[in-house]
């Protein structure tokens, strides 16, 4: 079952998904944001993160890799959705659990402070990568 | 704390009462951080947090009093910047919202393996340094808020008193007769209330927790006598809560691992009842808080075999004694503790002894003679040690300067070298030319000095701590009070 996932572009911010594998292998999902998500932007951003989270658990991924390479900012508003996703899915059980990976850019500082605080909520489950 | 240790209703109570405190709180948070709130909501806040956090410590969940303590810190940062706060710092509070919730939460049993406590605690402290000159910047311009936690409150009360203490010292070097041994008189004083403001005293905070833990050895079963004596020791404020969460830790376990059921300590011919008692000391660099139990003491054999199966020994039949009381404080190990029906709820060892650490103190666990387990916690002197330069600025007069000064000795004296006092008005009572001028440069700014005695590199102890705004505070120097001058601090400094 391919990821429903209408892709979402409006004033600078945009966003895409896909996802690989099967049960047998194991689903992988790809949600990439990209351009600059901040006030004006903040409920596309919140509808991308939503709806990743809604076919994250209809497709039962294993991981969600969550690309910001192309993440010039995003404000503190719009990476409260990131840090409601993972309060969510930490109150999962166990088995509903899957890894998120961030893929970030080292030269956005930003970047590398946001997602490292974020990460110690769960270091079992989230891992960034430069 | 687990949950078991607690009845259900009160755990409930907690959880529910922390869920609508969290609510109310993020609200007026997103209200003042985006500019719609009102004024009034500022203290509500930090009384929804300080409310919370005293809850977690009632109850026993350490690790939500952690997150709320540095909640606060945020928010003394957050009300400096009249809520206008950079983007991490938002991003940190809200995090810190969801973090206390989720560990308040938590079930017993369930796997807190993944949270990284002390690493969030890291970030929190990296985004409040990062953020001390945009704070600074805020007073520069006057537009800070006042204080408004009870620690910040503390800590300017402290500051403004330093600097009263300060200038009564300077006044004392220029007065004479009565006049000065009266300002004198004053500089002790203040001296002496500087030092009260900069304590917390240890026997109230000892009562506390032998009085929650004849509680608790109720709750489990257990019969304990407990006795203290902390003969009016104080310890420095910057580490109480370390020396707080070390005595909950300490004691928790002593009631949970170490002293036994009357029933085993019967049959060990140990009398029914165990002791706990908490014993405090001065020492050469501080004080030594002691907590000892005369139970079970540690099963090193235990230990060594648990530590090498979460990877932290080798051969747990080769480990030393030493090691496996040094293995009680690797945080995976006191983690893997989470499963005991009453201790390792909390922050960890580990975490006390970084705090202590952090502060020049330490703790140890120690076998008692005789039987149980002793720990020791050393916490550092209500002082703090300062490289500066001292010399002689008048004959018999020593002053003192910051050590990352420079300064280079003048061929000859100027006829116009500044007399650091007489910035201050305290006229030279026999005016004679300065046996030296001495160059100060540090970075862009300098300034040329008359001197008896050449500048000599020593380290001092702060016992009247000023900002780095002020331009003076006295530091004792091989036991003599010095007043210690910042000359960029000093009014007409060239650049």
């Amino acid at each position: 079952m391919p990821i429903d996932f209408p892709p979402i572009a409006c004033q600078g911010f945009s966003a895409r998904a896909s996802s690989e594998g099967d049960s047998s292998t194991g689903r992988r999902a790809t949600l990439a944001l990209i351009g600059n998500a901040d006030e004006s932007t903040r409920e596309h951003v919140q509808r991308a993160v939503t709806t990743m989270r809604e076919q994250a658990a209809v497709l039962g991924v294993q991981e969600v890799a969550v690309d910001m390479r192309e993440l010039e900012f995003m404000n503190s508003s719009c990476f409260k959705c990131l840090i409601t996703w993972l309060s969510d899915l930490l109150e999962q059980p166990e088995e509903r659990r899957y890894q998120i990976r961030f893929l970030s850019d080292a030269t956005k500082h930003w970047q590398h402070r946001s997602l490292r605080a974020l990460s110690c909520f769960a270091t079992d489950l989230v891992s960034i990568e430069t | 704390m687990s949950d078991e240790a607690i009845p259900d209703e009160i755990l409930q109570r907690f959880r529910q009462l922390a869920a609508e405190r969290l609510g109310r709180a993020e609200s007026i948070w997103f209200g003042l951080s985006q500019g719609t709130g009102h004024d009034d909501d500022a203290p509500e806040l930090l009384r929804l947090i300080h409310t919370l956090k005293g809850d977690a410590q009632m109850i026993g969940f350490g690790d939500v009093e952690l997150v709320c303590h540095e909640l606060e810190n945020l928010m003394a940062v957050a009300a400096r910047l009249h809520y206008a706060v950079p983007e991490d710092i938002d991003l940190l509070v809200t995090m810190s919202f969801h973090f206390i919730g989720l560990l308040a939460r938590k079930r017993s049993g369930t796997s807190v393996a993944g949270i990284d406590l002390d690493g969030f605690v890291q970030e929190v402290t990296a985004a409040v340094a990062a953020a001390q000159p945009l704070t600074r910047a805020a007073e520069r311009n006057g537009t800070s808020l006042s204080p408004t936690s009870p620690a910040d409150a503390s800590l300017d009360q402290r500051q403004r008193l330093a600097r009263a203490a300060a200038m009564a010292f300077l006044e004392h070097l220029g007065a004479r007769g009565a006049s000065q041994q009266r300002l004198r008189e004053l500089w002790a004083l203040l001296r002496h209330e500087v030092a009260l403001l900069s304590a917390v005293a240890l026997g109230p905070l000892v009562e506390r927790h032998l009085g929650a833990a004849c509680e608790l050895g109720e709750q489990l079963g257990k019969l304990v006598h407990t006795a203290s004596d902390t003969r009016g020791l104080c310890v420095i404020s910057r580490v109480a809560d370390a020396v707080d969460v070390g005595l909950l830790h300490s004691i928790r376990n002593a009631i949970d691992h170490g002293i036994e059921p009357p029933e085993q300590r019967t049959a060990a011919g140990k009398p029914e009842h165990g002791t706990l008692r908490v014993m405090a000391e001065a020492t050469p660099d501080g004080v030594a808080l002691v907590v000892e139990d005369d139970g079970r003491g540690l099963d090193h054999d235990a230990i060594a075999h648990r530590a090498h199966a979460l990877g932290f020994i080798a051969d747990p039949t080769r480990a030393s004694l030493a090691e496996t009381r040094e293995v009680l404080f690797r945080a995976g190990f006191s983690t893997a503790r989470q499963t005991s029906p009453v201790s390792g709820r909390g922050v960890g060892l580990d975490a006390v002894r970084s705090a202590l650490r952090k502060a020049g103190g330490d703790v140890s666990i120690e076998d008692r003679s005789g039987g149980g387990t002793r720990v020791v916690m050393r916490i550092p002197a209500p002082r703090s040690r300062v490289e500066v330069l001292v010399f002689e600025g008048r004959p018999g007069l020593s002053l003192a300067i910051p050590g990352h000064w420079t300064t280079t000795v003048l061929p000859e004296v100027p006829s116009q070298v500044l007399d650091p006092l007489a910035a201050f008005g305290i006229a030279d009572p026999s005016p004679t030319p300065r046996r030296y001028a001495v160059s100060l440069r540090w970075g862009p700014l300098h300034d040329t000095w008359g001197v008896e005695t050449l500048p000599r590199l020593t380290t001092a102890t702060r016992i009247c701590p000023t900002t780095s705004d002020d331009p003076m505070e006295v530091v004792e120097v091989d036991g003599h009070e010095v007043l210690a001058l910042r000359p960029d601090r000093l009014p007409n400094l060239p650049s």
